[in-house]
């Protein structure tokens, strides 16, 4: 028996309403990411990358077609079902990393355990572990305005994979950094690898992209290229 | 728990102002609550303790209906089969002064005179309560556990003689006391020292023979008990052949059979009671009183709620983006809600507890001043020990706490509510959904329908809780009538201000459109507060107006006597007979009007039976009829048919009216008689029936007078008619002599004390509904920072930012209070004519002020404005950068 | 001299006024009353019948005193009802309350179980206040709650009522003999000083049926009875410290009354005496001189701790007549809890002796005072 793919993208499509005009964001995406697979999805800005990796993460809905993660339906999850199969088997890396202000970069890295009821002394030393991981040790007890782009970039990659997650979703993970993009890719991967996940990043850098093993290249809300790197 | 610490109690810590704020709210809310719960129901327990000590262990008991009963009733009392024990007690409550009596002075000395308004020179400012008993019959009771003052280390046999001594005192000696530990302590009595009460106005000094004992006695009436022989108790008050009580020991198997027994026995102005039903009687009196008191306070509760609501639902929208950023983590829906609900649990915990505190404390005040007025309205004696009620305490956090936490459920639904990836995608957004304008209109219209129909059913119904239910309508009606107002006004004003005040008053007016939800929870707040402290304006002025022109029109005697200490000592007061003629036949004096009064309980609902003169009252007084008959015809009738008149609240209180007959429980057998007239009266709540003095005389077995009103003769001189009266009552008589225009003013500074505390609340709940202002405002502008920011980059000046901030606060003000206004014209004519005639049945002749709303309104936009100032002043200090910084 | 002067004096001395001069006014005839206004007895008086039974209010001290043995259902009781009546220093006058105290009335009632050894007691105080308690100045009654001595309609029957919490009596007493009155010209004196004295009368033996109930039971009883009658407004004399008073019914129709006032000294009041009655009713006077009283044993109560004679040897020389008196009980102490709780010891005894060799038994009763400890009065 094969293992279920980690990721199972099935007829997609995510219409949103701006008024009167309605925008089609993804256009029929059907796709398959098998589990421990680092994939790049590359597209200009509106092409509805990020769409799906929110579609992916469970926190929009797609309009019709089926999202699965390790072989379960999303659409068939209720909110808090939904809810617990982020917290557990889901990691994300924000394009604007979305530290909460008021938690210093530890607290935020060892939110998701805490919000999976784990005990706070034992969340915060696995939130420490993964920062030393990230190259963050010393900034643990800052607040996340004093940090640079790059120092939140790490926060949130320590924090997206505090919990160990199966899928790791990364929105831009170079986006908002002029430098050490490269960098943060290899931590990405790296750190992916060590914990077995499944990475799917989406970036408008081909740069980046070119780190991946696949990279799936998006326009107008439909995939145009699926390709393997040089990489596998 | 972590969590909710990092994210629900940090945030709080964060922004104290806010918090503080939110916290005071609360506060003060419980506070205001605790405080008139804790003050009404310490001057009940005080009363009951009272109650209970000078009870003694009895189980049940013969009490008076007013003015005591006959004293053979003794007799057949504790003949009864299952009686053990059986105690006669003659009870009076009288002014005193430690020390003997004052040497005479000549009537000219000033100090012996009363002077206008009837105060005399030396201070009898204790009040005792003094019991006369029968020591011989006092064993089972342990009542009069007596020693001879300052106890010696003495054998026990030495003291018990001792005791037997002073006891045999009592009893042979007239006008020997004892008197408590408590009291002697206190004035630094010793056995032989005197003790002088005013016995109708005669200072009687007392010689000190023994100290109580019993411990129970030392804290009744804050250790203001005296014994005396029953025998003396009734020869210094002139009560013989009466006793006000007696005190039984059934057995108490029997006890059910006793008291319906005795239900047969007893004549009209006796009654069976368990010593519970005392206490009972006054906690129904007072609880008319305390009503109110706590409607007020749940008042200034409910301003609190709207700022809670305004803190919470703020929060929520300031922290839209984190909360998206959570549910992204995997926070569930109702974490997420009861995230909100325990930063408001947090802020409810903390007010309450600091509003307990604070209430403990505003209680004491309180007390003083409810004690005062339940005095004065119920003769119930005042205490200073306030008593920390736990059942009140609890409540009072319960509500506070209930009050957060009901406040923050819709905020923390909605925080719940809030999708993930929306939010994430679009970033933060001031609203989640435009205000249900529409909605809310329809919610105010039936709001106020329920509010009329509420108030037409209990006028039909004469149900008193209807008329709070439709207080409650209105203040509700009124509210969601708020953001409706505060759009209508920023329409309004916009273009205004913009002519006005240029482009940054035409902002300020403009954010108020864009911040409605938040600006009308401040404006439903201000709303409120300013109804309220206009509806109250309203109602206690029409009522104080009413009042004054009652007395001015129907009060028409010259002259009021009353012998010093006949407040405190009531019925057990009289003048000699020929100090009453004496009057009459002074020169210049016209007539005399007589006046006697007990209480009596009709219905279960306490009445005063008044015997006056009724041809003096017809051919010198102006009483004033509801008939709209002229008072010579109605008295003329009463005089003829020995009928009677009864007030307008007794009136509506036992639902009778003119041409009714009435049974009253008179002293001389239950007699009926017949209603010609109803009148106006505002001198008691309770109600009264008015007869002519010799028919009270007849029906209650009683010719005595309590005091006198003298009307002067034309062309006489009021003053020198008082001086004559002064001389003729002599040196050992202390009179209180008011002239008309003495009494008037007696009777409104009591009236005007009675609503003391009513202003102390009205002004909490405006400080809440300001201090919902200054958070509200703080808030807004704090949001609007990259607004500001960017404005002042484009070139605002600071004055102009303030400005900008100023104008919309003060919009907020005015919009407020113009709805207040309203809101306060519509309550003060449900308290006027629906909640005041349900409970009182007074009528009161209702005027809108006009000027007490053009003052709130200018207070509000002033309060508000300056509310304002601290945000302006915030916002123009931020700089550009650091405002457009914030994302 | 009987009894509870004991009960006069604690009221009224133990009070701050008036205890002290009497007879200043006693030289203006024609009689002479104490400070407070109470009549003195002096002599001469002639005591009138049924009129001196009732209650004489202008005395300040007065009791009337009922003892006896009765026998019912084969068991026998002593038995002791007294009322007593006080007047207070009357500082009241003109008032109009009815609760206004001239006097303050007492009830003392035991009952001795010779059989069961049982002693009760009960006291109780009232003032003379609507019906609640009193004594008629004009036809004899005295009562107090529902205890009352009283003369019936026949002008002869005592008719006793007492109440106890556990027990009731209700006895008829008809007068064996006339009156005695005791000591000299209608006056019985005390000690030295003009009004020391009271006047003293006893029914030395009155036949007595009735009815006992008690303990659910009601016993139809008969047996003998005596009264004393005493009033007067004497003061105590402060050299005494008690008495010890005798009553003896011989079972050959003689009886015999004694009393011996103690002195603190340790000696015995020169005034003390006695009256014997013989058998027709004809009665002479005894001087001190004339009996000597020893006692034979003794008694603490544990309750007071009163140290009590128990056990006497009685002399009269002059009539040849030994007596030892015992008591049927040792504890017969009463320990009033009413007013004043005056203790003393009241009851029932047994005689037997020897008259010129012929024996002699009778029955009596003992009233010892002043043994306590504490002031005496």
């Amino acid at each position: 028996m094969n293992a279920p793919a980690a990721l199972e993208f099935e007829n997609v499509v995510k219409r949103f309403a701006f008024g009167e005009t309605d925008v089609l964001a993804v256009d029929g995406v059907s796709l398959s990411i098998a589990p421990g697979e680092f994939t790049a999805i590359v597209g200009r800005s509106g092409s509805g990358k990020s769409t799906l990796l929110n579609l992916a993460a469970g926190i929009d809905t797609p309009t019709s077609g089926e999202v699965r993660v390790d072989g379960r339906a999303l659409a068939s999850l209720d909110d808090d079902a939904l809810t617990k199969l982020r917290r557990d088997r889901v990691g994300v890396v924000y394009q604007f990393f979305h530290l909460l202000p008021g938690l210093d970069v530890r607290e935020n890295v060892a939110l998701p355990l805490l919000l999976g009821r784990a005990r706070q002394s034992d969340a915060l030393a696995r939130a420490d572990a993964l920062l030393a991981e990230v190259g963050l040790a010393p900034r643990a007890r800052a607040l996340p305005h004093t940090l640079s782009g790059g120092e939140m970039q790490r926060a949130a990659v320590a924090r997206a994979l505090v919990h160990e997650p199966r899928l790791l979703l990364a929105d831009e993970p170079t986006g908002n950094l002029d430098t050490r993009a490269a960098q943060v890719i290899e931590l990405l991967r790296d750190i992916g690898a060590r914990h077995g996940a499944t990475v799917v990043m989406v970036t408008h850098s081909l740069e980046a992209a070119a780190a991946a093993a696949r990279v799936i290249e998006m326009r107008d809300g439909r995939v145009v290229a699926d390709r393997a790197t040089a990489r596998t | 728990m972590t969590i909710t610490r990092w994210l629900a109690l940090r945030p709080l810590l964060r922004s104290p102002g806010r918090t503080l704020a939110s916290v005071l709210g609360v506060a003060l809310g419980v506070a205001v609550f605790v405080a008139i719960r804790l003050a009404s129901g310490s001057a009940l327990a005080a009363f009951s303790d009272t109650v209970d000590a000078v009870t003694g262990r009895s189980n049940l008991q013969v009490v008076a209906r007013g003015d005591g009963f006959d004293e053979t009733l003794y007799t057949r009392v504790r003949a009864l089969p299952g009686v053990q024990a059986a105690a006669p007690v003659v009870q009076v409550t009288a002014l005193a002064r430690p020390g003997g009596i004052l040497p005479a002075s000549a009537p000219s000395a000033p100090s012996a005179i009363p002077n206008a308004d009837g105060d005399t020179g030396p201070r009898y400012d204790e009040t005792l309560l003094v019991l006369g008993l029968d020591a011989f019959v006092e064993a089972p009771f342990f009542r009069m556990e007596l020693a001879s003052g300052e106890r010696g280390k003495g054998s026990l046999s030495a003291s018990e003689g001792e005791a037997a001594a002073a006891g045999l005192r009592l009893l042979a000696e007239p006008r020997t006391i004892a008197i408590t530990r408590t009291l002697a302590t206190r004035h630094g009595l010793h056995v032989g020292d005197s003790l002088t009460v005013l016995a109708s106005g005669v200072p009687t000094p007392m010689s000190i023979a023994a100290v109580i004992e019993s411990e129970a006695l030392q804290q009744a009436m804050g250790g203001n008990v005296v014994i005396t022989d029953i025998a003396t108790a009734q020869e210094v008050f002139g009560r013989e052949g009466r006793l006000d009580r007696v005190d039984l020991l059934v057995a108490p198997e029997r006890r059910d059979s006793v008291r319906a027994e005795l239900g047969r026995l007893l004549p009209p102005t006796a009654a069976a009671e368990l010593p519970q039903g005392r206490t009972k009687q006054v906690e129904n009196m007072v609880r008319a009183f305390a009503l109110n008191l706590t409607a007020l306070s749940f008042i200034a509760v409910f301003v609190s709620t709207f700022l809670i609501f305004n803190t919470m639902a703020m929060s929520v929208v300031r922290r839209r983006r984190d909360i998206g950023v959570l549910r992204a983590l995997g926070m569930t829906r109702g974490a997420v809600a009861r995230l909100w609900l325990s930063e408001a649990a947090a802020i409810g915990v903390l007010g309450s507890a600091l509003g307990l505190l604070l209430g403990t404390l505003l209680a004491r005040g309180a007390l003083r001043v409810v004690g005062r007025t339940l005095t004065d309205l119920y003769l119930v004696a005042q205490t200073d020990s306030l008593r920390l009620d736990p059942f009140t305490l609890s409540v009072g956090a319960g509500l506070g706490l209930f009050a957060t936490l009901g406040s923050a459920l819709l905020p923390a639904l909605e925080a719940g509510a809030t999708a993930p990836g929306a939010t994430l995608r679009q970033g933060q957004r001031i609203e989640s959904q435009p205000l249900p304008l529409k909605a809310l209109g329809v919610a105010a219209a039936v709001s106020l329908a329920l509010m009329v129909a509420s108030a037409l059913w209990t006028m039909s119904t004469h149900i008193a809780w209807g008329g709070f239910a439709s207080a409650f309508f209105a203040i509700v009606g009124f509210s969601l009538l708020a953001p409706g107002a505060t759009l209508a006004m920023s329409s309004l004003a916009a273009p205004l201000a913009g002519r006005l005040g240029g482009i940054e008053a035409a902002l300020g007016a403009r954010a108020l459109r864009e911040a409605v939800a938040r600006a009308s929870t401040v404006v439903a707040a201000l709303t409120v507060a300013v109804g309220m402290l206009v509806a109250l304006h309203v109602m206690v002025g029409s009522f104080r107006r009413t009042v004054d022109t009652w007395i001015t029109q129907t009060i028409k005697g010259d002259l009021y006597v009353e012998p010093v200490g006949h407040r405190t000592s009531g019925s057990a007061t009289s003048l000699p007979p020929e100090l009453v003629q004496g009057a009459r036949d002074l020169p210049g004096v016209a007539a005399v009007d007589t006046y006697r009064g007990t209480p009596i309980t009709m219905n279960g609902l306490l009445a005063f039976a008044i015997g006056i003169d009724l041809r003096v009252q017809r051919d010198h007084g102006h009483l004033s009829f509801t008939s709209g008959e002229d008072a010579h015809t109605v008295l003329t009738r009463a005089l003829e048919s020995g009928g009677v008149l009864v007030s307008e609240s007794f009136a509506h209180r036992h639902r009778v009216k003119q041409g009714d007959t009435l049974t009253l429980p008179a002293a001389g057998g239950a007699a009926r008689v017949r209603v010609e007239g109803v009148l106006f009266d505002y001198s008691t709540d309770a109600g009264a029936v008015l007869m002519d003095a010799a028919t009270y005389a007849k029906l209650w077995n009683d010719d005595r007078t309590e005091s006198l009103a003298l009307y002067v003769k034309p062309g006489a001189n009021a003053d020198s008619v008082r001086m004559a009266f002064v001389a003729l009552c002599g040196p050992e008589r202390l009179m209180h002599v008011t002239p008309n225009a003495g009494l008037r003013r007696r009777v409104l500074a009591v009236f005007d004390q009675t609503f003391q505390v009513t202003w102390a609340l009205q002004g909490i709940a405006v400080l809440v509904a300001v201090l919902g202002v200054v958070s509200t405002l703080t808030a807004l502008v704090l949001q609007r920072g990259r607004e500001i920011g960017m404005l002042r980059a484009n070139g605002a000046t600071r004055a102009q930012v303030r400005r900008m901030v100023l104008v919309e606060s003060g919009l907020l003000g005015l919009t407020g209070s113009l709805l207040g206004c309203g809101a306060g014209a519509v309550l003060a004519v449900l308290l006027v004519q629906v909640i005041n005639k349900q409970f009182f049945g007074w009528t009161v002749r209702f005027q809108l002020e006009p000027g007490i709303m053009l003052q709130a309104v200018a207070l509000m936009v002033v309060v508000s404005a300056l509310a304002g100032l601290f945000p302006a002043q915030l916002a123009a200090g931020r700089a550009a950068a650091e405002a457009m910084r914030e994302e | 001299m009987r009894r509870v002067l004991v009960l006069a004096m604690a009221m009224a001395c133990a009070s701050t006024f008036t205890c002290g001069a009497v007879g200043a006014a006693y030289a203006a005839a024609p009689a002479p009353v104490t400070a407070a206004g109470f009549r003195l007895a002096v002599p001469p008086y002639a005591f009138s019948f049924p009129r001196d039974h009732a209650s004489h209010p202008e005395f300040k001290t007065e009791w009337w005193y009922y003892t006896g043995h009765l026998e019912g259902a084969g068991r026998e009781y002593g038995y002791e009802l007294t009322f007593f009546r006080v007047g207070l220093p009357r500082l009241r006058e003109g008032s109009k309350s009815a609760w206004a105290a001239r006097d303050v009335m007492f009830v003392h009632l035991a009952l001795t179980d010779v059989n069961g050894k049982r002693f009760r007691f009960t006291d109780a105080a009232r003032r003379p206040a609507l019906g609640v308690a009193g004594a008629d100045s004009a036809h004899y009654a005295v009562w107090l709650e529902r205890s009352f001595a009283r003369l019936a309609p026949d002008g002869r029957t005592h008719e006793l009522l007492g109440v106890a919490p556990d027990f009731e009596l209700a006895l008829d007493l008809a007068p064996g003999k006339p009156p005695i009155a005791h000591g000299a010209n209608g006056v019985s004196q005390k000690s030295p000083g003009v009004g020391n004295a009271s006047h003293y009368y006893s029914l030395t033996r009155m036949p007595t049926r009735g009815q006992l109930r008690i303990g659910g039971d009601t016993l139809a009883v008969t047996g003998e009875s005596w009264m004393d009658h005493e009033f007067g407004s004497g003061a105590m004399s402060a050299t005494h410290s008690g008495w010890d008073w005798f009553s003896v019914q011989l079972d050959d129709g003689r009886e015999l009354m004694l009393y011996q006032l103690r002195l603190k000294d340790g000696g015995i009041e020169p005034l003390s005496s006695g009256t014997i009655v013989e058998a027709d009713g004809r009665s002479r006077h005894l001087s001190l001189a004339d009996f000597r009283i020893k006692p034979t044993g003794r008694w603490k109560s544990p309750r007071t701790g009163a140290d009590y004679p128990s056990g006497w040897t009685v002399e009269l020389p002059g009539e040849a007549l030994s007596l030892t008196v015992a008591p049927v009980l040792a504890d017969q102490e009463l320990a009033a809890t009413s007013m004043g709780g005056v203790v003393y010891w009241e009851g029932a005894v047994r005689v037997r002796g020897t008259q010129r060799g012929r024996a002699v038994t009778g029955k009596g009763y003992v009233e010892l005072t002043g043994y306590t400890g504490r002031a005496p009065f």
